[in-house]
């Protein structure tokens, strides 16, 4: 009896663990298509999920990316590389617990939104239309398989789902919207006076050695960043069409075979009429295919002897020149002025390991591939060259030092309860007094944000210092707060503060999603 | 160890197929049931998110559009159609705010309700809370509001319990405790917030200190 029981239970036993197992296929087979291949270095985990180092990798190139295409130089270090990755990274963990949550809250993208956001993409737009080349080119930029791509825009469109659910249901109230005229329209009473630079004396004289003290503490102001020369050689259309030499068969050739074409204005022009136009026509027509068949060649003979231009140019007649020297930033024009040129020139294969650059399009015209022909070490600019520069500094701040020093003073002294008369005369100023101002007030932009930065303290007047934008600085005291009074608004006027009540909520509460989701999250970073 | 020759081992085989073959085939089908249920569930779990989603890209596109009416029938529809799903939660937080519109407080409120007894996403019911102590603060039921305001029951709600809070003080004309609510709202809102200009501009506007009725002459 026991023994059958045994049996029966090892019976059942198995058949629970076969369908565990078959279960087990079910939900892991898919997800493993995911995976990047085995060995992939996880370096966080989120709730138990990773973000793997060929994540970050990509992240940073898009990021490199997109800084090269708005124009920003990339400072390019190992110190300045590390702390992008650090806040790409930091990113990432946000996103991806945002998106767990997301899907745990069961948000979906369906396949038709995706299709549209995608058919919309403005970079994806050739005459109004989506253009199926400018999406591959695209993905070989991004290094991205199509799947990979639209994995990112599907979780791009997810997060912007929870987004919009706050920002589209956030409302704004008829006393929002009263207090926050309220505070836009605030008016403030404020006695001023401005104290300019001249008004203050040069300290003690600047020594050598306060200028040497100055230069060894802040070197770093004085270095001249590395700076490298460019060896280059040009396939430029331009020049082969110069270069190509027509026969004179080949232009009779060419004039008997296409006579109906030098019939002009009921004049058919003779050979030697047409000879010039025949000749540039077909000069232009040779020196095409041979810019086609010399880019290939440039291609691969640059890739294939890496370590020199010298062999390129024999082959394509080509002389090898070079640019002045520059720094990361480039120069204002020419070709060290070109986005492509720069960030060849400092990249990896090209900088560090010294190989020729792949092939850059300058236009449709010209191609070229550089190398590094000099470099230069960063260095620091000595004390003599920079002796009068730190001097004028140096002095600029013994003049700010005092002028603080006095505003200060005067400050203290409206707190110990002097008037301003007393002040005026003791420190030879002017006040304007009790002066209506508002937010968009024609004063120094500093005094009025001063202004409305100080907080009332009943009924006593509140002073403060501040410096302006043009060296000099100003005291303030503040009287009176004056709220903006209640207005009836029509309809379109309460449009616009209704949208940005609304929006103020709705950034707020999705803010506010997002600190809550990532404390809640269970976060390991693999340092 | 033992050896077995040929004819034991199919002897062997067929034994262990009459003890265990029933069992073998029994688990099969349990396992390949588990599979395509687990994958029927998740289809039509997945296909009833993306009829509820469609129907909220609607609603958002009538709203835009100036289809108040439109967007509420739809709305009420989709919550009645998929209740369970997170696009119901928002829905009824749009309506909400479609209600808010019309100054219809009470109806707000009733929709707001519903998130709090049926909504999923906790986020959504702190938001709820928030949006429902403002409504008693427009309504001036001033005690209820701030009661309110302490049942958001999350640390990363604290600015905006905070500010609101402050909100409803200064209605009430108690600068004070209104101050130390914003100074609390802004202690806990990140350095690079982007709500942190206009709640600066209300910390910078509320007396510390007693009222400004008087105000002493300086000179």
């Amino acid at each position: 009896m026991l023994q059958n029981i045994h049996d029966k239970v090892k019976g059942w036993f198995a058949a629970i663990l076969l369908g565990f197992i078959s279960l087990t296929f079910a939900m892991w087979g898919v997800s493993n298509y995911f995976n990047h291949g085995s060995g992939d270095v996880t370096v966080a985990k989120i709730n138990g999920t990773a973000i793997t180092e060929h994540e970050l990798d990509t992240a940073f190139k898009q990021f490199q990316q997109r800084q090269q295409e708005a124009g920003l130089a990339l400072p390019n270090t190992p110190e300045a590389d590390k702390a992008i990755k650090q806040e790409l990274l930091q990113s990432l963990i946000a996103r991806r617990a945002l998106l767990q949550r997301a899907q745990a809250a069961h948000y979906l993208v369906t396949p038709g939104e995706m299709e549209g956001m995608l058919m919309q993409l403005p970079q994806l737009q050739v005459d109004g239309q989506f253009s199926q080349q400018r999406f591959s080119l695209l993905l070989s930029n991004l290094q991205l398989t199509r799947e990979q791509y639209f994995a990112q825009l599907h979780d791009e469109l997810l997060m912007q789902q929870v987004q919009a659910s706050f920002l589209s249901t956030a409302f704004a109230l008829p006393s929002d919207l009263q207090r926050m005229m309220n505070l836009r329209d605030q008016t403030r009473q404020i006695s001023y006076a401005i104290l300019s630079q001249q008004s203050v004396r040069e300290n003690a004289p600047i020594t050598e050695g306060d200028i040497k003290t100055y230069y060894e503490k802040h070197t770093q102001q004085f270095q001249i960043p590395e700076q490298v020369q460019l060896a280059y050689v040009v396939l430029s259309l331009d020049a082969l069409t110069k270069q190509t030499h027509v026969a004179d068969t080949e232009l009779r050739q060419y004039y008997d075979e296409n006579k109906d074409n030098f019939f002009i204005k009921g004049h058919q022009q003779t050979f030697e009429e047409a000879t010039p136009a025949i000749r540039q026509l077909l000069a232009q027509r040779k020196a095409e295919q041979q810019f086609a068949a010399d880019a290939e060649k440039l291609a691969n003979l640059s890739y294939e002897n890496p370590n020199s231009l010298v062999d390129v140019a024999k082959t394509l007649n080509l002389t090898v020149m070079t640019t002045p020297f520059i720094d990361r930033q480039g120069s204002a024009d020419g070709l060290t002025s070109n986005k492509a040129v720069l960030t060849q020139a400092f990249s990896e294969e090209v900088y560090t390991q010294g190989y020729n650059s792949s092939v850059i399009n300058i236009n449709d015209r010209e191609q070229i591939v550089i190398r590094i022909a000099q470099k230069k070490p960063s260095t620091i600019k000595p004390l003599s060259e920079v002796q009068q520069q730190i001097l004028a500094l140096l002095k600029q701040q013994g003049v700010q030092q005092q002028l603080q020093q006095k505003t200060t003073d005067i400050v203290q002294a409206l707190n110990k309860g002097k008037t301003l008369p007393e002040i005026a005369q003791q420190y030879q100023l002017q006040w304007k007094i009790d002066q209506m101002i508002d937010r968009k007030s024609v004063l120094p932009v500093e005094l009025v944000t001063q202004a409305f930065n100080l907080k009332p303290k009943g009924t006593s007047p509140v002073a403060a210092d501040v410096a302006l934008g043009n060296g000099d600085r100003a005291v303030i005291v503040l009287n009176r707060v004056i709220s903006g009074a209640n207005k009836q608004l029509s309809a379109t006027e309460k449009a616009r503060p209704t949208q940005e009540v609304e929006r103020s909520y709705g950034l707020a509460a999705f803010d506010h999603f997002y600190q809550s989701v990532l404390r809640q999250a269970k976060i390991k970073i693999n340092s | 160890m033992t050896y077995y020759n040929d004819d034991q081992q199919v002897e062997i085989i067929k034994n262990w197929c009459k003890k265990y073959g029933s069992a073998v085939i029994a688990g099969v089908l349990v396992g390949l049931a588990v599979m395509y249920g687990w994958q029927f569930w998740q289809k039509h779990q997945t296909q009833k998110s993306a009829d509820a989603s469609i129907a909220y890209e609607r609603i958002l596109s009538d709203v835009a559009q100036g289809n108040q009416t439109q967007a509420v029938k739809e709305a009420t529809q989709l919550i009645q159609d998929a209740p369970h799903s997170v696009y119901a939660t928002v829905a009824s937080l749009m309506l909400a705010k479609l209600a808010v519109a019309q100054q219809q407080y009470p109806q707000a409120i009733t929709h707001l309700q519903w998130v709090l007894d049926h909504g999923k996403e906790r986020a959504y019911q702190q938001v709820a809370r928030l949006e429902w102590a403002r409504i008693l603060g427009e309504q001036q039921q001033w005690d209820t509001a701030l009661k309110t305001l302490d049942t958001v029951n999350d640390p990363a709600y604290l600015p905006s319990i905070q500010e609101v809070r402050g909100d409803i003080l200064l209605a009430q004309g108690k600068q004070q405790q209104a101050q130390l609510a914003y100074q609390a709202a802004l202690k806990n809102l990140a350095t690079d917030s982007p709500l942190r200009a206009t709640l600066l501009m209300k910390v910078n506007s509320v007396s510390e200190e007693a009222p400004l009725n008087k105000v002493k002459g300086v000179a």
